[in-house]
């Protein structure tokens, strides 16, 4: 377990950033980057060592916070929405005045579904058909998604 | 190329996904287009912007207690869940396995000289497997034994049950429930059908089940 515990510490940054992002609203978030450390202990057996654990990690994440946000929809059918962005400030971070536009709260606004395809396309470096086998949806439905999020993006910036 | 075309293009030009010939095509509408040119230069600062953001913010607080608990809860229900989940499926086991060859060799280990209660007995003790007949003779002399090394295991659970949690001992009752009422219906059969080796063998395979179920039990409580 104490080793578990420092795998846990090596990778929570990354975990949570990208949960947060995934999920749009912090105390999701935090549920989910628990819940995707769970479910890395409790399948640790199948990694094999083939990718980088982080990899593997990373991946499983985006599968709990995609599955969570799928049976959350069923469960509520209404579009999650965050009405508190403050989480995304972050101390010590600096402002991006060249813009005035902050991207983490025009992310946290977008339609969750072209919201992650852009994180993982963007932000994560994902490819459209690592997208789709990661999420079950068509390398071209990803695509979709990406040109309405960005579509999106540049009219939040340019506005 | 329309204003419209580039829109639709201007994800494959950003990510550098066009043939030559579409680059060229896209290059030259936007040379002479300024709007599509602003819908470039924001479509390529969002892309930017994106690939610059950090990949590591920590949580506001530590989550590590909450997943060490629900790594310790969800290891009790596996535990729990496979014990009850397993007397329906011996029982279909042992209908079905006629060819599987037990030998009960009705051997418990007496009173404490063996060790602490959490030890018990062993269940590989008890029951042993081989490839010969099945001797039944001594059967209730050896449920007995069972029936007093489970006493002996259920006395040490009871010491510790103010250490658990209600649901816990609430799901450990219910497993044990499952598991007696499986003793009980194997006994009854047993009653019918008293030479039946194959009712013997389950019913040794299913105290040994509850054996181990409670050492285990015994085990995460210490």
């Amino acid at each position: 377990m104490a080793a578990f515990e420092q795998l846990y510490r090596d990778h929570v940054g990354r975990v949570f950033a990208l949960c947060l992002r995934l999920a749009g609203e912090a105390t999701l978030a935090e549920e989910l980057a628990q819940e995707a450390f769970v479910r890395a202990w409790q399948k640790l057996g199948s990694f094999r060592g083939e990718s980088a654990f982080s990899s593997w990690l990373y991946s499983l994440t985006v599968n709990t916070a995609l599955s969570e946000r799928r049976s959350r929809r069923r469960r509520t059918s209404r579009v999650m929405t965050t009405d508190d962005l403050s989480v995304f400030d972050r101390p010590g971070r600096p402002p991006r005045p060249e813009h005035g536009f902050d991207l983490e709260r025009a992310l946290a606004r977008l339609p969750p579904g072209a919201r992650a395809v852009l994180v993982l396309h963007d932000v994560e470096g994902y490819k459209h058909q690592e997208i789709a086998e990661m999420t079950g949806i068509a390398a071209g439905t990803s695509k979709a998604q990406l040109h309405r999020a960005r579509r999106l993006l540049r009219e939040a910036l340019t506005r | 190329m329309t204003c419209e075309h580039l829109t639709e293009r201007l994800d494959d030009y950003l990510d550098g996904e066009l043939s030559e010939a579409e680059f060229q095509e896209v290059e030259l509408h936007l040379a002479g287009c300024p709007r599509c040119r602003e819908e470039e230069r924001a479509g390529r600062a969002v892309v930017a912007m994106a690939a610059a953001l950090p990949r590591q913010q920590q949580p506001p607080r530590d989550l590590w207690p909450g997943i060490a608990e629900e790594i310790g809860r969800r290891r009790r229900f596996t535990l729990f869940s496979s014990a009850a989940s397993r007397p329906v499926v011996w029982w279909a086991a042992g209908l079905a396995a006629a060819a599987a060859v037990v030998v009960a060799v009705w051997i418990v280990p007496r009173g404490t000289a063996h060790g602490p209660a959490v030890a018990g007995p062993d269940p590989r003790t008890v029951v042993q497997r081989a490839s010969a007949g099945v001797a039944l003779d001594g059967l209730d002399e050896a449920e007995r034994e069972y029936q007093r090394a489970t006493a002996e295991l259920m006395a040490a659970l009871g010491t510790r049950r103010a250490s658990l949690s209600p649901e816990t001992t609430a799901s450990i009752d219910e497993n044990l429930r499952v598991i007696d009422q499986a003793l009980a219906e194997i006994r009854a059969a047993l009653e019918r059908d008293p030479g039946s080796p194959r009712l013997g063998r389950m019913l040794a395979s299913t105290y040994e089940k509850k054996i181990e179920t409670l050492r285990r039990v015994l085990k995460l409580t210490t």
